[in-house]
């Protein structure tokens, strides 16, 4: 018993030693409060805030001045071009882009494509473009069943609904 | 086939994740994130909201529709509501998880650091998502712009759930 008693107080003085508060923990405790307050403000937040700012200010600006220049436009101006002809199992397919040059938008636009031999019409085709959006090119393509490069192609849009 | 499969997958996979968030249990640590989240995990979450609903919408026909009908005053009056939307979805309504802005920071510098950036983030995606489905091929830049717009309402809102929810 005697031998088992006399080391006892030796662990227990330790453990008070061990649970003692040191000073550190209250330290870190303040500073992580005080950088808590500090972070809403750091420099590069600033900076990513002028850019995003900067930006939508620029496309308002585009927009307003955009705004500005459409009104009253016809979808009027649009140009048609062929880019190439193939020979397909159902006839010669002439591949075209089209480009719109106004700020108006055309919806279901149609362009009617025609070989002609002098005056007479040897064949006619349509194609439709669901939108065509301003400053905005398509593309599409006529199938026709006589061969294009004997006869003079035509494309021309022939009409279209406002959206 | 697999392309439709990836796709989908992308917002289920957002909305498992904010079904895990909301019907899962709340421990206090996922409480405790909310409270010390930094500034760039802040515009993270804006940018998954933004995905979420902007990958919903983006695919439609109606978005490129809308944005062929409006004109740019229109829009330019969509894009102001867009962020005043975004900023008192989070600040001014008093929504359980809304962010309570920190004593001595004011109105423009919360607005600017967190709204105006946060919609330029939700802009970048949806010109990301408008361009991963084609819109913009032979587009013009006025019409690139105005679908941008259109699209960027509903995934501003989208970001501005995203910061109350997450």
């Amino acid at each position: 018993m005697t031998p088992q008693d006399a080391p006892a107080p030796r662990p227990k003085d330790s453990a008070t030693e061990r649970t003692r508060p040191p000073p550190q923990p209250a330290d870190r405790k303040t500073g992580r409060s005080e950088t808590e307050r500090a972070t809403p403000t750091s420099p590069l937040e600033w900076v990513v805030a002028g850019i995003g700012a900067l930006l939508i200010a620029a496309m308002i600006a585009y927009m307003v001045q955009y705004g500005l220049r459409e009104h009253g436009e016809v979808p009027g101006r649009i140009d048609i071009t062929v880019v190439e002809t193939q020979a397909s199992g159902h006839g010669h397919t002439v591949r075209f882009q089209i480009r719109n040059r106004t700020t108006a938008t055309a919806a279901t636009l149609r362009v009617r494509g025609e070989l002609r031999s002098g005056d007479r019409v040897v064949e006619a085709v349509e194609a439709e473009f669901d939108y065509l959006p301003p400053y905005s090119e398509r593309f599409g393509g006529l199938i026709f069943q006589q061969d294009p490069a004997r006869f003079e192609l035509r494309i021309i849009p022939t009409s279209y609904s406002e959206p | 086939m697999i392309g439709k499969i990836a796709l989908q997958s992308f917002p289920a996979a957002i909305g498992a994740m904010l079904a895990r968030d909301q019907l899962g249990e709340k421990s206090a640590e996922s409480m405790q994130r909310q409270d010390s989240m930094t500034y760039g995990q802040e515009l993270f979450l804006m940018a998954v909201g933004a995905l979420f609903l902007g990958l919903n919408v983006a695919p439609t026909e109606e978005m490129v529709l809308l944005s062929y009908m409006m004109d740019p005053w229109r829009e330019i009056a969509l894009l102001l509501l867009s962020l005043v939307l975004m900023h008192a979805f989070v600040y001014a309504v008093e929504l359980p998880g809304g962010s309570k802005p920190p004593g001595g920071v004011g109105f423009w510098s919360l607005f600017l650091r967190f709204t105006v950036v946060g919609y330029v983030i939700v802009l970048a995606i949806c010109l990301y998502l408008l361009w991963t489905f084609g819109r913009t091929d032979g587009t013009g830049l006025a019409e690139i712009i105005s679908a941008t717009v259109v699209l960027g309402f509903p995934c501003a809102i989208g970001a501005a759930a995203a910061r109350l929810i997450l």
